[in-house]
């Protein structure tokens, strides 16, 4: 538990104290404040009350004789009184308790209890793809938050901007959700598939969001507020350039793997043949051994998503071992190993002969 | 986990396989656990507010499908009541509660029929939880939190409440997608509208909302004290603005009154019918069809306050797109209910000639938005106001024979004579 810095002052006039051996404050959101009355001043107070002990929401200076306490619960247990705010203390936030003994004037005490999570201000911690060069038939990006964010506003902020400086105001989908993760930190985006989609009306009209060999930045401007008030974001840009489109299915024939040595904890290591999706990653590949029990150990894409280590929880034992992974696992194009985002609508004789794909013949084109 | 379409399969030394699996299975996200509840009264949400004539305050919680019903001694104040306005009072509701301004949101707003003491309704904000609380002022100003464990009440649950699942459908407005404002409404849950409005008459609560997740409008009647007893009835009307029979959309405000010689509810809708329904129409189960007499062709009510002008009783209902609108009752009698054979087809939004339709009283000067609306006496209003100017919220005090609120006017009469 930490201690909290806390300031004291008496009357109006600011004079700053180390400690109060008669105060005791609170150090988490459930706790209490506590005064220790002097002996004689407990008699003569029976009930205490808000007159003796009072908290105020906001600094010493915000305080004045207007201003209304913290509601909650007083209660004397000998030569204590306790005071407990009805809805708890909010981490982060500043009070001042107000003490008033016998003969004194009051005097003002700051406190303010640390928030569980460090009070990070709202930054972008990461975009995926983490890759410098990304496909021009790009499918969706990951924006990741130090903090939850307040929703609905991802349009006013998140934009793909080319190298000019011109922002691409209908690069993205506007969905009546955003694509938010449970505690609002991780933000999806996805690139309007009708300007990916060759040949499809967005497309013609617009042209692709990406060309290949353009350079281009996603952006999220300054100014949008942690959910919970205590911050904005600055503002953050991903620079990229557009390289050539990912036009076939992922091949693990096209795979590296880097064996792990009987006997160790060495990583098992797998290139890919393209940028995979960096959170579809996170559950599409299991290491088995025999007939299908799980190994245990920790999974770590890398590469810029073009790669994927195993380190397993205990050394690798002689024997076989597979990697399973899920069919529909996307690339960054979001190609899985059944079918493509876009066919090339002329090709469609020649994917519909393939003999293990003849349960998806129709292209998403149509 | 089967394997299957293993093509462009890779053999090694040590690992022989690498196989596609079967597809991904999805698993349910897991909700958010709960936070801890109000010690003694497990209350999770203080919405609607109704008194009855002796002083039992009923609560409605949309989160949790209940009405509470507390026992409140109140003593009669010596004396006329002082008018008083309190400005900035959710300044003062997020000091008392420990919140910054802004973590306040104000739900409802009762005034006892004895002690004449205002009881709000709250949600306390905090980044991810919100609790209720229902805060008193007193005569004196003084304002304070109501400790409900320390009450006497009784919690009767309320059947075929929606789940906390469904939420509202997400539609833009005019060309083009929808708005921020439109997506937000995604994430609202049809519960937040389950219970709209409480009206205490002759030994029995009368509830507005909508029941299950079908988002079905209906009046609940309970008899109080509860028995554990209750009826739900489904309502339907004809709303001539839309120029269709509605069934989905609840009661906003309700008040119980005399009309062509019978106990009816006098109900608003948003955009905006009035409708009656007689009270021996409200059966349990039965799907009923209220009369429409009025539709002012805009607004979404916001409070029904039946009270006394000269010989007259009056309704003095709030909303939050318009300015208020007084309503004679005794202009209700009569009136013709009236069906979709009565007009031409088709729309009639504000500006159709037809609009306002039926007895629809007169709109009254009320500068700023009066949010919520009570009678404190025979001679006063209390108001929850927003000024105009500032965009204060302001409590304020306003004389029943001079319905109106004229802060920030300056007219005629206020210059200096020369």
């Amino acid at each position: 538990m930490r201690m909290n810095a806390y300031k004291t002052l008496t009357g109006s006039t600011p004079v700053h104290r180390v400690d109060d051996p008669d105060l005791l404050l609170p150090r988490c959101v459930d706790d209490s404040v506590v005064l220790r009355l002097a002996p004689g001043e407990a008699d003569h107070h029976p009930t205490g009350g808000c007159q003796r002990l009072a908290v105020f929401v906001g600094s010493a200076d915000s305080y004045h004789e207007q201003r209304l306490p913290v509601a909650g619960r007083d209660e004397r247990d000998g030569q204590f009184l306790r005071f407990t705010p009805a809805f708890g203390f909010v981490a982060g936030q500043e009070y001042v308790v107000r003490t008033r003994r016998s003969g004194e004037s009051h005097q003002l005490t700051e406190f303010r209890i640390p928030r569980e999570v460090a009070a990070a201000p709202a930054l972008v911690t990461g975009v995926y793809p983490s890759g410098d060069v990304l496909p021009e038939n790009l499918l969706r990006f990951y924006v990741h938050f130090s903090v939850p964010m307040t929703p609905h506003l991802a349009s006013d902020f998140v934009a793909l901007r080319h190298a000019s400086g011109r922002a691409d105001r209908a690069a993205f989908m506007r969905f009546k959700q955003e694509l938010w993760n449970a505690d609002r930190t991780r933000l999806t985006v996805l690139i309007d598939p009708g300007r990916i989609k060759r040949s499809v009306a967005t497309n013609l009209d617009l042209g692709p969001a990406l060309r290949n060999g353009e350079r281009y930045a996603l952006t999220v401007d300054e100014g949008w507020s942690a959910a919970d008030g205590s911050s904005v974001l600055q503002s953050f840009s991903k620079r990229f350039r557009a390289g050539g489109a990912l036009r076939e299915r992922p091949n693990v024939g096209r795979w590296g793997l880097r064996p792990p040595r009987p006997g160790t904890r060495e990583a098992l290591v797998i290139t890919f043949d393209r940028p995979f999706d960096r959170h579809l990653l996170d559950d599409a590949l299991h290491v088995v051994v025999g007939d299908g029990q799980p190994v245990d150990g920790t999974p770590h894409p890398g590469d810029y998503e073009t790669s994927w280590s195993f380190t397993p929880d205990e050394p690798w034992t002689t024997g076989d071992v597979r990697i399973v992974v899920d069919d529909t696992l996307e690339d960054v194009a979001g190609n899985n190993f059944r079918e493509l985002l876009d066919r090339d609508v002329g090709h469609r004789l020649a994917l519909a002969a393939t003999p293990t794909h003849q349960h998806k013949q129709g292209t998403k084109n149509d | 986990m089967n394997a299957r379409g293993a093509g462009g399969v890779t053999s090694t030394p040590t690992i022989t396989d690498v196989v596609l699996s079967a597809a991904l299975s999805v698993e349910p996200a897991s909700n958010g656990s709960a936070r801890r509840s109000e010690p003694s009264v497990d209350m999770k949400f203080a919405g609607a507010l109704t008194f009855s004539d002796d002083g039992i305050l009923f609560v409605g919680d949309n989160h949790n499908g209940a009405v509470y019903a507390f026992e409140i001694p109140g003593e009669e104040q010596p004396g006329q009541t002082v008018p008083c306005s309190i400005r900035n009072v959710d300044a003062k509701i997020a000091e008392l509660l420990g919140v910054r301004l802004g973590a306040v949101e104000i739900n409802d707003l009762a005034v006892h029929p004895v002690s004449k003491e205002i009881y709000i309704s709250i949600t306390r904000i905090e980044s991810f939880a919100s609790r209720p609380a229902i805060v008193k002022i007193s005569v004196d100003r003084d304002i304070s939190l109501l400790d409900t464990s320390s009450l006497t009440f009784q919690k009767q649950e309320l059947i075929e409440f929606p789940d906390g699942q469904a939420t509202f459908h997400v539609r833009g407005a005019g060309g083009g997608g929808p708005l921020p404002r439109d997506m937000a409404k995604g994430a609202v849950s049809v519960r937040s509208l389950a219970i709209m409005d409480l009206e205490y008459y002759d030994g029995e609560l009368f509830v507005a909302g909508v029941a299950y997740d079908k988002f079905r409008s209906s009046l609940r009647r309970l008899p109080y004290p509860f028995d554990g007893t209750q009826g739900v009835t489904a309502v339907e009307m004809y709303h001539i603005t839309h120029d269709q029979y509605e069934s989905r959309a609840p009661i906003r405000a309700m008040s119980v009154q005399e009309v062509d010689g019978k106990p009816q509810l006098v109900a608003a809708y948003t955009c905006s019918p009035l409708v009656l329904v007689p009270l021996d129409e409200i059966v349990d189960g039965a799907k009923i069809s209220a009369d429409t007499i009025v539709d002012m062709g805009n607004g979404q009510p916001l409070d029904m306050v039946p009270f006394r002008m000269g010989d007259q009783t009056m309704l003095f209902v709030t909303n939050n797109s318009r300015s208020p609108q007084v309503i004679p009752v005794d202009g209700l009698s009569g009136a013709k209910a009236v069906t979709h054979e009565d007009f031409e087809r088709g729309p009639k939004l504000d500006l159709h000639p037809l609009m306002p339709f039926g007895p629809t009283g007169k709109s009254v000067m009320f500068e700023g938005v009066p949010l919520h609306m009570a009678l404190l006496d025979d001679e006063y209003f209390v108001s929850l106001t927003r000024d105009a100017y500032t965009g204060d919220l302001n409590l304020d005090i306003n004389p029943t024979f001079f319905p109106n609120r004229v802060h920030n006017l300056v007219a005629e009469m206020d210059f200096p004579r020369t």
